[in-house]
């Protein structure tokens, strides 16, 4: 198996209803992973209902026209299931992965909720999920130590008025201040089946599998009314009618910059940039030149500030976005009595020397090689094989994608990540987040 | 809407086999062929208890693991790093109370020459003085993330107030802060040239790779490797510790952090099968008492689990949540109501659906080159053979509700548990009754 030749088979279809499905039948595990992505994010969000894609996350799961509250989890899990949601920017997704008898029940069970949920849905699942969605963001933000690093960083880059500057976890006051009009109002919008990809992996057959989606989901209805954009930032012209598309933003200006004194472990850096989307080719090319800069024991970074004693950690991640811009970070853990400036400072050098010189033809081997391991890790699971077939679809229109990406990848020079990185990656375009210690 | 479709029998699954092989050298060789899994995963497992490590020096088996990838001698410092990762390869290494071991995958095209590299690592490792230093450098930093952190924090102190600190396993497994810090290079030299030895390793290979191949290449790789480990240390059964209930003071938490813990039992003990149904009715999943109660009928918390851990001698269980500080007296005491001894008895209903699923996910967490190697690293960890996970399926298939119940109880009910809440002190200690105490270095 060489990383050139992926070959998962990939079959399409389209419910007359706009339900994009995509089918990839595999013989080895007795098990089918149903994924669904609903073109709903954070993003779609307009001011007054942060939050309210991720509320559906947890409202989908209390019981809709003929499914009691919990039941669907139950039953699933019951049967051996896993079956879970995330919300992103982007979208928000359904998945469950259950033995191959029970594939069928699952898909019953979204095309149900999809279709039904408003029947069931009242004042106090409202308020319970409320509640709980409360919790999960004390839990996984306020009460952790650098737990608001990422909201600053996506406010610092985009501005809190951009669809991409807030966090899918939400406003808890426009979750109070949602009424259960609001609530079943913007379901009505984007709980649709063209506004949605199905995709199955594992044990199914395709033409059974298309047969059992066109049962389900068939007479589900398309939209009727489209989505107002989020108000500030007007949408682009849109090739689809009621897609949310935004237009490209130019890189940073102004290097903005925002420090905390907090009672954290250690000092820390952040650095972010304002990168191309998902779809864009140079998307690919910032991603290797992160992987570059930050992974592993032998990468610049990891050279110039961990093994230089200034730093216990650095890493580099890019969040993909799929409408106009993407997210890079950069993030050093500082040593105790090293300043964060200094730590800064040999950061951006490293940086800046990247852009001047581009990467060795080692660097770049080593980066494609890394990426393919993780690449082809994720298709080994078929939950996320499902999801990245998802990913695939709805971002790029092109589930294929799954088995041709390495390839493309494997293509890109040393020249495309160098151009990339001067275009995007500059340190004047950056902003910039430090965390320092309160003192104790 | 088309009427509810019924759910075909699961089909028969069962753990892989593997080939099983053992060079001259001593070292075991587990190999799983896996179609269609392109990434490969060997986890190298040495069976070393952590009473293994020096007095005073604990902490010494996870620094010895984590730093194989930190040069050897063909490839000092980073240029080691650098060629493992030109092949797509990852390392990680950790250590449990009963095993060391370290981890490759990669993808499967570069098999043999990885493979090359991590016997290298193994057998000819570097620890430099600088390496070994900045590893004792993040060792430090990561206990004060562990401080720093609520979940982490209450984890870390529950392990020691349930267990006897005056025995290993009741004392951090990466070892505390001054532990750490008297860590020299040279102690991890020796350590690991005593300790890492493959009279006393197993390889774990698992991805799409035919077995006879793997053993070929490993006899070929690894064969000259030698050595023999000092006398092996031994595996001590936990002892309970005094149960206490503590209040850790964080002012400026925004929930509590809660955590009850009990004494456990291992896979060993004729109660492990229908002790794991018990607990998974109690706090695995969805339909769990604690999580309808905690989360679905009260919204009092996004997460409550009880987890079952098993050493290869005694065990642990652990009830965690989190909630905010208001609901926090009333949440620690629905879950200890929920929890109790002489809780009711558990229905037909609810035991086959635990059952259902522990045993129905199996195919689905085992479906990876990855978790089939890991599953199988932590079976040889604790010192059973390749058979064990089907055999631990088949019996928790067996359970049955009277069973599951007087388990809980066997367990549950000639113990008090242990309590560790992390928050804001000034608005628990009325609430909860407790005296709060200042977070503790670690």
């Amino acid at each position: 198996m060489s990383i050139a030749s992926l070959n998962y088979p990939i079959h399409r279809h389209q419910l007359a209803n706009g339900l994009r499905l995509n089918l990839s039948p595999d013989p080895w595990t007795p098990v089918v992973a149903v994924n669904l992505w609903y073109d709903v994010g954070s993003a779609h969000e307009p001011p007054g209902r942060w939050g309210f894609a991720h509320l559906f996350e947890h409202l989908m799961f209390s019981g809709s026209a003929h499914v009691a509250p919990g039941e669907h989890l139950g039953q699933l899990q019951a049967l051996g299931g896993e079956v879970n949601a995330t919300t992103s920017f982007d979208r928000t997704n359904y998945f469950e992965t259950v033995p191959q008898g029970a594939a069928e029940l699952a898909l019953w069970f979204e095309a149900e909720r999809l279709g039904g949920l408003l029947q069931a849905i009242d004042q106090a699942t409202l308020d319970s999920e409320r509640e709980v969605v409360k919790e999960e963001k004390r839990q996984r933000y306020d009460n952790l130590p650098y737990g608001e690093a990422f909201d600053q960083l996506v406010q610092l880059a985009f501005g809190p008025d951009h669809p991409y500057g807030h966090l899918p976890i939400g406003s808890m006051a426009d979750l109070d201040a949602a009424s259960l009009a609001d609530v079943r109002a913007f379901f009505n919008t984007y709980y649709r089946p063209d506004n949605a990809v199905l995709s199955l992996t594992g044990a199914i057959e395709r033409d059974r599998a298309i047969g059992w989606a066109e049962d389900y989901f068939g007479d589900l209805p398309p939209s009727t009314s489209r989505p107002a954009p989020p108000s500030a930032f007007p949408p682009t012209p849109q090739p689809t009618p009621g897609a949310l598309t935004l237009a490209a933003l130019p890189p940073l200006t102004g290097q903005p910059r925002t420090e905390l004194v907090r009672d954290v472990p250690r000092a820390a850096v952040y650095c972010a940039w304002r990168t191309p989307a998902a779809t864009d080719p140079e998307h690919d090319a910032i991603d290797l030149v992160l992987s570059i800069l930050a992974d592993g024991l032998a990468a610049r970074l990891h050279q110039a500030l961990v093994r230089s004693g200034l730093a216990h950690a650095v890493a580099a991640s890019g969040l993909g976005l799929a409408r106009g811009n993407s997210l890079a970070v950069v993030q050093a853990t500082v040593q105790e009595g090293v300043e964060p400036a200094a730590v800064e400072q040999r950061l951006l050098d490293g940086w800046q020397d990247f852009l001047d010189q581009g990467p060795t033809t080692a660097e770049l081997e080593r980066a494609v090689a890394q990426a393919a391991r993780d690449w082809l890790s994720a298709l080994a699971n078929l939950e996320t094989r499902a999801d990245a077939l998802s990913e695939a679809s709805l971002t790029h229109d092109d589930p294929g994608r799954i088995n041709t990406w390495l390839s493309q990848l494997a293509q890109l020079t040393a020249a495309d990540l160098r151009r990339a990185a001067n275009q995007w990656l500059d340190p004047g375009q950056r902003a910039t987040l430090v965390y320092r210690r309160e003192a104790r | 809407m088309r009427a509810r479709p019924t759910v075909a029998p699961a089909t028969a699954w069962h753990f892989p086999d593997p080939l099983v092989s053992r060079l001259d050298n001593g070292l075991t060789l587990w190999s799983y062929r896996l179609p269609g899994q392109h990434v490969i995963t060997a986890n190298l497992v040495f069976d070393l208890p952590l009473t293994a490590e020096p007095a005073g020096l604990e902490g010494i088996a996870t620094l010895a693991a984590l730093g194989l990838d930190e040069g050897t001698e063909n490839h000092p410092g980073e240029t080691y790093s650098a060629a493992l990762e030109s092949q797509g390869a990852q390392y990680s290494g950790w250590a449990s109370l009963s095993a060391s071991t370290a981890s490759l995958e990669l993808p499967g095209q570069w098999f043999e020459p990885g493979l090359r590299l991590f016997a290298e690592a193994v057998q000819t490792p570097a620890y430099a003085d600088e390496a070994v230093e900045r590893l004792k450098s993040q060792r430090l930093a990561d206990l004060d993330q562990t401080r720093s952190n609520p979940r982490r924090l209450a984890g870390w102190l529950l392990r020691g107030t349930v267990l006897d600190p005056a025995q290993r396993a009741g004392r951090p497994l990466a070892g505390s802060r001054a532990n750490v810090a008297a860590i020299q290079p040279e102690d991890v030299r020796r350590f690991q040239a005593e300790r890492h030895t493959p009279d006393r390793a197993t390889l774990v290979v698992a991805g799409d790779i035919d077995p006879q191949t793997v053993a070929s290449a490993v006899t070929r790789i690894w064969g000259d490797w030698r050595g023999s480990g000092t006398a092996p240390a031994d595996h001590q059964p936990p002892l309970p510790g005094r149960p206490s209930r503590r209040l850790i003071d964080r002012p400026d938490a925004v929930q509590a952090d809660i955590r009850l813990g009990w004494c456990g039992l291992d896979r060993s003990d004729r109660l492990w099968p229908a002790f794991k149904v018990a607990a998974a009715i109690m706090g695995d999943g969805f339909s769990s008492r604690l999580n309808q109660v905690l989360r679905e009928d009260r919204g009092w918390t996004y997460d409550v689990s009880l987890a079952v851990r098993g050493f290869r001698l005694g065990g642990l269980v652990i009830l965690g949540t989190s909630t905010k500080t208001e609901t926090a007296a009333a949440a620690l005491a629905e879950a200890e109501r929920i929890t109790a001894g002489d809780a009711p008895a558990f229905s037909a209903r609810e035991t086959a659906d635990a059952i259902g699923w522990l045993t129905g996910v199996a195919p689905l967490s085992f479906s990876t080159a990855a978790a089939v190697a890991d599953q199988a690293a932590g079976m040889v960890g604790l010192g059973f053979g390749p058979g064990q996970t089907d055999q631990s399926l088949r019996a928790i298939a067996q359970v049955t509700p009277d069973e599951a119940t007087a388990a809980w109880r066997a367990v549950i009910s000639r113990q008090s548990p242990s309590l560790v809440v992390v928050g804001p002190g000034d608005r628990l200690a009325e609430p909860l009754g407790l005296d709060p105490e200042p977070r503790p270095e670690l």
